[in-house]
């Protein structure tokens, strides 16, 4: 009996991802079937229901969600709001959600020639819902009510063109609302725009012949600045104040990459955590749907209103309950804000100090010069530079960029184990730089070959710059991928019993191992450097987790956060940046990937 | 038979059992395919699955892609990619080829995250 349950189950989920119409061959079907909705919002209704949304008179009342925690003294500009300080000016009365899009719009209005950050801007639709925010009466406002969004130009969004940067959805209009967008609709987000991105989710933002367009918002000119891909015009809008925060999606580091080289703070989530539903794919295995956002609140936020299961997406049915991420970072605050009260960082759920792994060579031991130097225990190596707090010095000394990049890990190491964490030393899992190599990261190629098979067989030229990996794709036959498929469940069960048996989090330098194995990361800004181009740049970190463990994550981090400043630190505006020598695209210079660069460095 | 970290034991095949995880680089053979095998094998992959490179410029290196670098792209590929991972020795009895690696350590319980 159960399993005749669980096969009628079965089948109303394969029906409802292939029922719809209307739409490339890539994509599912309409939202169907209701699904069960775990904590996310108390009171959401489920994203099944989202594609026409009831009257506001008709909802039931909102529930607050407690952001007391985040509160501090609102900056002056709207436009340099998080989404929890501009909540709480909505709550209080002391700015309108139409005052807050406007502040966007202007700032659209004067910088985006120079930015590039977005393919479409919505300014009279903006308008219209932040004024339908505002006469909401405040006890029936949801919890994202009048806020902004830049959202990915590979999220569906009914009646918005949705292009995917790509010559195979130059006219694509969808139908019908990607679920994680529409979740975020429905707890009252706006759409204020979307985003440019890499051609079909692979490299920095380029038009479909690899022209580049997106900038770097802390390096607008220079275009030996990359803004990190593929989510690059999310990250640059959400940087340059042109949207309080965005959405990305990563197959290869494309959340964390562009979080990174912006001083954003972005999670990619478990597998499955995120509906793909409506999400143009690149692969159905590695895909992962995120927000980039100013701080871990912001991104706690966001993710409490993208994640949960939807019928539409198997992947993201069967799943451990979608945790309390917002409630996570409130309590990290609250104990760091008062860590004589509450005590050290402790593990949301494990009651003890959090432990944070550092895999060998993260803090440079390899370029520390004679190797037969016995090396310095991880406390003594962390106790220098063990203060996060910004250091007016820093970068300026011409110093190395990778020297700078590891005295910045070894401050945020420093400032963690400060604030409680255990920070201790762990080894690469077996067979690690085997399973995560090149190779083996290339049997995702087929995937992406097969979801795009028929646009491939009817003209090739579709693919502009991007061609070389779904031609690639095609030739690598079904035992290797087969075999690659099943190493990764090696990759798994190593990094789960050789790294995660020792810690809670662990330090990572490049996105692909957890992306290959599906489990969570997080981006966020640990320091700046100021480079031969004379324009100060972000310098990122980034730590994975367990399954399911992005409350860890984000506590961790906005623990952090609360300790030092750079997630604060906002890019100049273009017009009072100084010329530079060489690459400044005010001379015109306007660079272009062709296909190797598409192939090194894509997703 | 293999034993894991846990001591588990797993069959192996003999072939399996005889490759050590060092045996992941291609094999040298890989390098002594010539560019013009292999382009008649890309070629013929191709055209079985009825796609047509040739509406791409034969070399053009203004072009958003031609057929010069798309094959050089694709001879690299096979020179390294199809040999190293067949190269990966693993239990003929060993795990599924689960294609969800994150959401297969839910639904078997094996991932360590608390509820």
């Amino acid at each position: 009996m159960i399993g005749e349950v669980n096969r009628r189950r079965f089948l109303e989920r394969m029906a409802a991802m292939v029922g719809g119409a209307g739409v490339p061959g890539v994509l599912g079907g309409s939202i169907a079937g209701a699904g069960r909705r775990d904590a996310a919002w108390p009171g959401q209704r489920p994203a099944a229901s989202v594609g026409a949304a009831a009257p506001a008179a008709q909802r039931p009342a909102a529930p607050r969600i407690d952001l007391e925690f985040a509160r501090r003294t609102p900056p002056a500009d709207l436009a340099d709001c998080t989404i929890a300080e501009a909540a709480q000016l909505i709550r209080d009365g002391s700015a309108s959600a139409e005052e807050i899009v406007k502040a966007y719009l202007a700032r659209i209005a004067r910088w985006e020639p120079v930015y590039e950050a977005f393919n479409t801007v919505l300014s009279e639709g903006a308008l219209e819902a932040a004024r339908s925010a505002d006469s909401t009466a405040p006890s029936r406002r949801r919890p994202l009510a009048g806020i902004p969004l830049a959202i990915k130009d590979n999220f569906c969004t009914a009646g918005v063109r949705t292009t995917v940067n790509s010559y195979i959805f130059e006219d694509f209009v969808p139908d019908f609302d990607a679920t994680a967008w529409a979740r975020l609709r429905e707890a009252g987000a706006i759409l204020l725009g979307k985003t440019q991105m890499g051609p079909l989710a692979t490299t920095a933002a380029t038009t479909p012949e690899g022209e580049r367009t997106t900038v770097n918002a802390w390096a607008p000119y220079h275009e030996s600045v990359s803004p990190g891909g593929s989510s690059s015009g999310s990250a640059t809008a959400v940087a340059a104040r042109l949207a309080p925060c965005g959405t990305g999606t990563q197959t290869g580091g494309s959340i964390t990459a562009p979080s990174n080289a912006q001083g954003l703070t972005g999670i990619k989530p478990t597998m499955g955590r995120v509906s793909l539903h409506g999400i143009v794919p690149l692969t159905y295995t590695r895909d992962h749907a995120g927000p980039l956002a100013r701080d871990a609140v912001d991104a706690a936020i966001m993710l409490q209103a993208m994640a949960g299961p939807d019928p539409a997406d198997p992947r993201s049915l069967g799943l451990p309950p979608v945790p309390d991420y917002v409630g996570a970072v409130g309590e990290a605050v609250r104990r760091t804000r008062n860590r004589s009260v509450h005590g050290p960082l402790e593990h949301p759920d494990r009651r003890r100090p959090v432990r944070i792994g550092v895999l060998p060579g993260y803090l440079g031991e390899a370029e520390s010069g004679d190797s037969r130097d016995e090396p310095l225990p991880l406390r003594d190596r962390l106790a220098a530079g063990a203060s996060g707090r910004p250091d007016p010095a820093q970068g300026a000394s011409g110093e190395s960029r990778s020297v700078m990049t590891m005295n910045a890990r070894r401050r945020m190491l420093g400032t963690l184990a400060e604030l409680g964490a255990e920070v201790i030393e762990v080894d690469f899992p077996r067979e690690w730089e085997t399973l995560t190599s090149r190779e083996f990261n290339n049997t995702r190629l087929p995937e992406r070959s097969e979801i795009f098979l028929e646009e491939l067989r009817g003209d090739v030229r579709k693919f502009g710059v991007a061609l070389s990996p779904w031609i690639n794709g095609l030739l690598l036959p079904g035992a290797e991928y087969v075999r690659g498929s099943r190493a990764r469940l090696i990759l798994l069960k190593e990094i789960l019993d050789g790294i995660f048996s020792q810690c809670d989090l662990v330090t990572q330098t490049q996105p692909f191992p957890f992306d290959i194995v599906g489990l969570p990361l997080i981006a966020f800004p640990i320091g700046f450097e100021t480079d031969s181009t004379g324009y100060p740049r972000p310098i990122g970190a980034l730590l994975g987790g367990e399954p399911y463990a992005e409350h860890h994550l984000l506590a961790a981090v906005a623990a952090y956060q609360q300790a030092t400043e750079w997630h604060r630190r906002r890019p100049a505006d273009p017009g009072s940046l100084q010329r530079v020598d060489g690459g400044d695209r005010r001379d015109g210079v306007r660079r272009r990937y062709d296909l190797q660069d598409v192939e090194e460095l894509g997703e | 038979m293999i034993e894991d970290r846990q001591g588990r034991r797993h069959l192996a095949t003999p072939a399996a059992q005889a490759m050590t995880p060092s045996a992941q680089a291609a094999t040298p053979a890989a390098h002594e395919v010539t560019d013009e095998e292999l382009d008649a094998y890309i070629r013929a992959r191709l055209v079985l699955l009825g796609v047509d490179l040739s509406v791409l410029p034969e070399q053009d290196d203004g072009a958003p892609a031609d057929q010069a670098r798309i094959m050089a792209s694709a001879r690299r590929f096979l020179r390294t990619t199809p040999g190293a991972i067949a190269a990966f020795p693993l239990d003929a009895l060993g795990p599924a080829p689960a294609i969800y690696p994150a959401e297969l350590s839910a639904w078997t319980g094996n991932g360590r995250t608390d509820p």
